[in-house]
């Protein structure tokens, strides 16, 4: 049995749809270690354009000197990228404000290899409201217009961390499937950052896929959640929408248990909280991941539950990653 | 055509006395007093017309065009090169205007806001006859100084960074009033324009208590319905809503419903009506009758204690530099549709430029206000908000 799982972890496509411990390059092992064949760093989202573009240039760097990495430009790249033994990198923007007032730097972030970007992180921008708003008015026409873009340029529209009204009008101006890279079942688990069997099935209807997220608040009423609480939220995509519509998103990050000192998560976590970028979904440290799963190392345990549960291959391969490489091989070509 | 300031209101020759009177020993406060308007730029001599030229298209942004020439006349006043903009401020009365800060694009920058207050506004104050007013007595100072006082006050055309900080520089610096939103949505709320309507932000919400904590006007003058209503509802000071229209008179997204003006003035706020046609009525010939009119509206819906001026129109830029950099209607970028009908060219019959702020007096006086309450609308209702937030 441990073989057979081992095996088709190994195997596997295994996209993590969102990844901000992987914009520390001293953590790729781990994800590499984890059987990973993709992962999506958080690069920005919330700063301005000048700053994105600092962080992006660290990036194009670490891209061009070490030939571990391969930065995804099409869909077939993710083969490439297993084949060669390349961990796969796309960069995904946590938010709107490095576009500014400028749509044209659309263009230029897809350049340097941002792959998707989400609209709003937890509270109003320019684009729309966050799901921890107190509004939740739609989006904007800056916001219409940037969708159009984004589709243009072959960018990846995400509503993880964004307002259910904000969310439904963008599947509905999106040409292309809209994702939700992380986020839960909020009929499972309550959580403003979960979302409702509307936005699930809008999001199945547009053909899009919901990343499954492994931060504890959004898994359970727990602080240490097991792996069958967080294959609970895969259980419930299925059930509402097939097995089409789901797949990672596990969001592992710089502050969470096992990277971080308490002292240090604590530190970043008031420091959120006191910007006001992380309201009440969000309790304090420590923040422990599903056991089994608790960092990327050990991911290969996903794959083996997945199996006890009776989960088939092709779907176990589905949830894995063949799922996102549908979305990629739709919008980016 | 009316020669400034006399606009046919069919006065009699003792009404005409005292509104001279009047508007002489008046503090005329207009928010957002835009001086003089394009028609100054014909009166200067054809070398000094060609330079503003040459500089002007050697100006990089859209923003600098308007920069250079909206602060030129009294640039070529500090070097002693043209007084001509001296004669018409005469003429108008005015007392205290508004300088207007930019936000710079760079909002990482702590000087964000009132990033340019240094380079020009500083510059401008070398004339003993500019008074930078940061608290009312600066302002009441100028009116016997016969100087013209100058307050800070931005629009945020780009929308604010969601950081506190920038507002501490920026009022140190002499920042006195901020509008919340500019037309669209951004980090504080959603502007009048935009295509959704919602209240403020959990940051909006915040960014209120802080210009109320540092004494900074909090103004919703491009904002939506509900982002005014919720300013109204946070603020502890008055609010605002210093360039604005009745939309109760005239339909359109820059004017305030009447649940707005009540709020408003609800607070102890202060409304200025705009100079700008098409805010005020739908009519092809407009005129300062149409200003007045939404003047009435006001004051009889809400008190006389609460409405005022804030023209904004028409901007002093010479025609063809505005309609070649800028072009009949506002670039996309600051959130005006096709719908707001705002041609450039377009101005109110008896409201060219600040020369005929006289009209406004004489007008009220046809209309049967009293002194008290002309002096409030002229200036003593904003000035009475700007001391009661600013000190």
């Amino acid at each position: 049995m441990d073989d057979i799982a081992s095996k088709l972890h190994a195997d596997s496509i295994v996209i993590d749809a969102c990844c901000p411990l992987a914009k520390e390059p001293a953590y790729h092992d781990w994800f590499r270690e984890g059987g990973v064949t993709v992962v999506a760093p958080t690069v920005g989202g919330r700063e301005s354009a000048a700053n994105a573009l600092k962080r992006l240039s660290a990036w194009q760097r670490l891209l061009r000197e070490r030939d571990d990495l391969l930065l995804l430009r099409h869909a077939r790249d993710v083969q490439l990228a297993k084949d060669t033994g390349r961990l796969g990198v796309y960069l995904h923007f946590q938010g709107t404000d490095p576009i500014e007032d400028n749509l044209d730097l659309v263009d230029l972030y897809k350049a340097l290899g941002v792959g998707a970007v989400q609209l709003t992180y937890n509270v109003k921008n320019r684009v729309g409201d966050g799901c921890e708003e107190r509004t939740d008015a739609g989006l904007s026409r800056f916001g219409i217009r940037l969708i159009e873009r984004l589709n243009r340029a072959r960018i990846i529209v995400d509503c993880s961390h964004t307002g259910e009204r904000t969310s439904l009008e963008a599947i509905e101006c999106s040409t292309t499937p809209v994702i939700i890279s992380h986020a839960n079942v909020r009929a499972v688990h309550p959580s403003a950052r979960n979302v409702s069997d509307t936005l699930i099935e809008a999001i199945a209807r547009n053909g899009g896929v919901i990343g499954i997220v492994g931060f504890p608040a959004l898994l359970a009423d727990t602080t240490t959640p097991s792996l069958d609480q967080f294959i609970a939220h895969i259980d419930a995509v299925i059930e509402r929408v097939g097995i089409d519509h789901v797949g990672l998103g596990i969001d592992y990050y710089l502050w969470q248990a096992g990277v971080a000192s308490d002292e240090e998560a604590m530190r970043g976590y008031e420091s959120v909280r006191r910007d006001g970028t992380w309201g009440d979904a969000y309790p304090p440290p420590p923040h422990h991941y599903p056991a089994g799963i608790a960092t990327p190392r050990t991911l290969p345990n996903l794959t083996r539950r997945l199996l006890d549960r009776g989960y088939g291959e092709t779907d176990i391969r589905k949830i894995l990653g063949l799922n996102w490489l549908r979305i990629m091989q739709t919008v980016w070509g | 055509m009316s020669l400034p300031g006399r606009f046919d209101f069919g006065l009699s020759a003792a009404e005409e006395a005292r509104a001279a009177t009047l508007h002489r020993d008046s503090i005329v406060f207009d928010m957002v007093a835009r001086l003089a308007g394009p028609a100054l730029f014909e009166h200067y001599p054809a070398a000094l017309q060609k330079e503003l030229r040459n500089r002007i298209d050697a100006a990089r942004s859209t923003a600098d065009v308007l920069a250079e020439a909206i602060y030129w006349p009294l640039e070529m006043a500090r070097l002693e090169r043209s007084d001509l903009i001296r004669p018409w401020l005469a003429q108008s009365g005015l007392t205290c205007g508004a300088y207007d800060m930019a936000l710079h694009l760079d909002q990482t920058r702590a000087d964000a806001l009132g990033w340019d207050w240094d380079e020009r506004l500083r510059r401008c104050a070398q004339l003993p006859w500019i008074k930078p007013a940061t608290r009312a007595a600066h302002i009441r100072q100028a009116k016997q100084d016969g100087a013209l006082a100058l307050y800070a006050f931005c629009q945020p055309i780009v929308a604010a960074a969601r950081d506190l900080k920038p507002f501490d520089v920026a009022y140190e610096k002499g920042l006195r009033a901020f509008m919340l939103t500019y037309n669209r949505m951004d980090h504080i709320g959603v502007g009048c324009t935009e295509r959704v309507d919602a209240g403020l932000s959990m940051f909006g919400i915040e960014v209120v208590a802080h210009l109320n904590r540092l004494g900074m006007m909090v103004d919703v003058s491009h904002c939506g319905p509900l982002t005014t209503l919720d300013a109204c509802r946070h603020s502890s000071r008055p609010v605002t809503a210093n360039h604005t229209a009745a939309r109760g008179l005239h339909d359109h997204a820059r004017g305030k419903s009447d649940e707005a003006l009540q709020a408003i003035a609800g607070t102890g706020g202060f409304i200025g009506v705009v100079a700008v046609p098409s805010f005020l009525t739908a009519e092809p010939t407009a005129t300062i009758e149409h200003l007045l009119d939404h003047i009435d509206y006001i004051a009889e819906r809400v008190g006389w204690q609460h409405v005022g001026l804030g023209t904004d129109w028409p901007w002093p830029v010479p025609h063809q530099v505005l309609i070649d950099a800028v072009g009949i209607a506002p670039p996309k970028a600051m959130g005006f549709r096709p719908q707001d009908r705002i041609d450039r060219r377009r101005t109110l019959a008896g409201y060219a430029d600040c020369r005929d702020l006289p009209n406004i007096t004489r007008g009220l006086i046809k209309r049967g206000y009293r002194d008290e309450q002309i002096q409030g609308i002229l200036g003593e209702n904003a000035l009475r908000v700007f001391e009661s937030v600013c000190g």
